[in-house]
């Protein structure tokens, strides 16, 4: 920044562009409709001040997942269609703090829950690449903001590939952090043992930005690693050649996918054999086991996260007049959509008596095996990396799989088994079907090495210059 | 396949009102879902510690100073119903 424009011009832009193109896209749920007017508190000081204040004048969207203080909060839930929050998520406050612009709150679906932005009680959010298509989700408004040029970031949320899916579907940048290594509090609780909050951008170097703006130590979330904000701008500027690295490939896991994912999959592959890295293959004997675990798993703690919605201390609660127990049952089946109802009822099955040990701890179990064949592959075989598709198929049609909830849970399969692990994960674009369909791939890594995920993404951008910074003609 | 008894006895424990339509879609669905999970029987996980937390972490513990975050009413407004400082609920003891 040079001083030449305030932000506040830009941001005018914004949110001009938010108000023609986003009627059709459905992105935002809630638009800060003040927020070129928050930019005017930005002096020359800390524009300039690109150390400290890094987002000076930047908008940015978040998941209406996480709360963000007297700005509606909705989870895309019914059930909190009137909530606002008095205080800011860990993330929302550092955007803040670096002098980031909220410009809104991001469309998903209900509590994170699907895989097209479909569960949403706000309706569904178009893919920008083709409005007939879903954007994925659960983070889909975050994604379809990105790539329709909304907002330059946006931050997701990801329990099972809500932000790595759905930035695969619109042809963007999405990181799902280790656990751990972004604060959680303030994200509205799905599956505390999964969820992850992250970045979702445009290009690497961005990403990168908005990464070591969120990352670091949070007092307030026990489960917090304790480390610094995680700077790897420099690794994204200096990265060219991936020489000495060795990628893991499961190509077992490839069978039965889309024909066009598989070959741009491929075709990326080879790109990266280019850069100098070396392809091997690997197997991942558990991997299959993910989709079945998750759904009892991650069901099962939301079924408890979900129990605090009562109609009681905030929310919705249903107008019928009706004793305690039945103001509960029925301020929760009115306020929940169907597939939130769905998976609090398999959760609080599997958790109930006589079902703990065949369900819940069984599929605590299975988790072990994946984590270990993720252990053996990057310790035992000093893999730095795995390279997999984010998703089987590009982009569907919109009410395609809506009906039939097992094919939407099956759409995850290369996304869930990483959240299991607890490990990092980016969704990269690699080009398009011959539709003009985006497809993504993901780049792995072991623990806490989200490093390595930066350099090599970093050095794929650099070669695929045509794949990144694209946004949606509409 | 699940009972209509079952659906309704979880929808209990769940607190969850379904409508009649509602029971009879759960009662299929939750089924092909149960009888999709069991995939997990062929893992061979049974001799293998369960995974709840992916990195090991001390629980961590700090000094207990009392802090002032909210306002009662920041709370407060967020209430579907209320009476002057408190929180509103139907009648429990009749």
């Amino acid at each position: 920044m040079k001083g030449e424009i305030h932000p506040y011009e830009v941001l005018i832009f914004f949110l001009e562009r938010i108000e023609k193109i986003d009627p059709l896209l459905n992105c935002f749920i809630t638009v800060n409709e003040n927020f070129p007017e928050e930019a005017k508190t930005l002096n020359r000081e800390i524009l300039q001040n690109i150390r400290d204040f890094p987002l000076a004048g930047i908008p940015v969207g978040i998941k209406d997942v996480l709360v963000t203080k007297n700005l509606r909060t909705t989870a895309g839930s019914k059930i909190l269609k009137n909530f606002i929050p008095p205080y800011d998520a860990t993330a929302v406050r550092k955007i803040k703090e670096a002098g980031g612009i909220i410009a809104g709150k991001l469309n998903m679906d209900e509590f994170a829950m699907g895989s097209s932005n479909e569960n949403s009680a706000f309706g569904p959010v178009r893919n920008p690449h083709d409005i007939e298509r879903v954007p994925g989700g659960s983070s889909g408004g975050s994604a379809a903001a990105v790539a329709s040029g909304l907002v330059p970031l946006a931050l997701g949320s990801d329990t099972g590939g809500s932000i790595r899916q759905p930035a695969s579907f619109c042809g963007i940048v999405g990181l799902k952090p280790t656990y751990g290594r972004v604060s959680r509090f303030g994200l509205i609780a799905f599956a505390s043992s999964l969820d992850q909050v992250g970045p979702m951008t445009r290009n690497i170097k961005d990403c990168a930005l908005l990464y070591k703006v969120i990352s670091g130590f949070d007092p307030h979330d026990s489960t917090c690693a304790e480390f610094p904000p995680d700077d790897l701008i420099e690794e994204v500027e200096k990265s060219e050649s991936l020489k000495g690295l060795r990628m893991g490939i499961p190509f077992k896991q490839l069978e039965g996918i889309d024909k066009a994912v598989e070959d741009l999959f491929k075709e990326a592959l080879k790109t990266v054999e280019e850069l100098g890295a070396e392809l091997i293959e690997i197997s991942l004997p558990s991997f299959r086991f993910g989709i079945p675990a998750y759904y009892i798993i991650a069901p099962s703690e939301a079924s408890s996260n979900l129990a605090r919605y009562d109609g009681v201390k905030y929310g919705y609660r249903t107008e019928e007049k009706s004793a305690l127990l039945e103001m509960y049952m029925k301020t929760r089946g009115e306020g929940f959509g169907k597939e939130v109802k769905r998976r609090i009822m398999l959760g609080t099955y599997a958790l109930s008596a006589g079902y703990y040990d065949a369900y819940y701890l069984k599929a605590q179990k299975v988790r072990t095996l994946i984590k270990r064949d993720f252990e053996s592959a990057f310790k035992d075989k000093k893999i730095d990396a795995i390279l997999i598709p984010a998703s089987p198929t590009p982009p569907f049609r919109l009410g395609e799989k809506v009906k039939d909830p097992l094919s939407m849970y099956l759409s995850d399969v290369f996304t869930i088994p990483v959240n299991l692990a607890g490990l990092p994960a980016m969704s990269i674009p690699c080009g398009f079907t011959r539709d003009r369909l985006p497809v993504g791939f993901q780049i792995i890594s072991d623990l806490f090495q989200e490093k390595i995920i930066f350099k090599i993404a970093s050095a794929y951008e650099k070669k695929k210059k045509e794949y990144f910074d694209v946004v949606a003609s509409l | 396949m699940l009972t209509r008894e079952e659906v309704l006895r979880i929808a209990r424990l769940a607190r969850l009102e379904l409508t009649e339509e509602e029971i009879e879609s759960m009662r299929v669905e939750l089924s092909r879902i149960l009888e999709y999970v069991k995939e997990i029987n062929l893992a061979g996980a049974d001799d293998f510690d369960p995974t709840f937390q992916t990195f090991e972490k001390p629980t961590p513990l700090r000094e207990d100073v009392p802090e002032k975050r909210f306002e009662a009413e920041e709370i407060l407004r967020n209430a579907p119903l209320r009476k002057d400082k408190f929180f509103s609920v139907p009648k429990i003891i009749e």
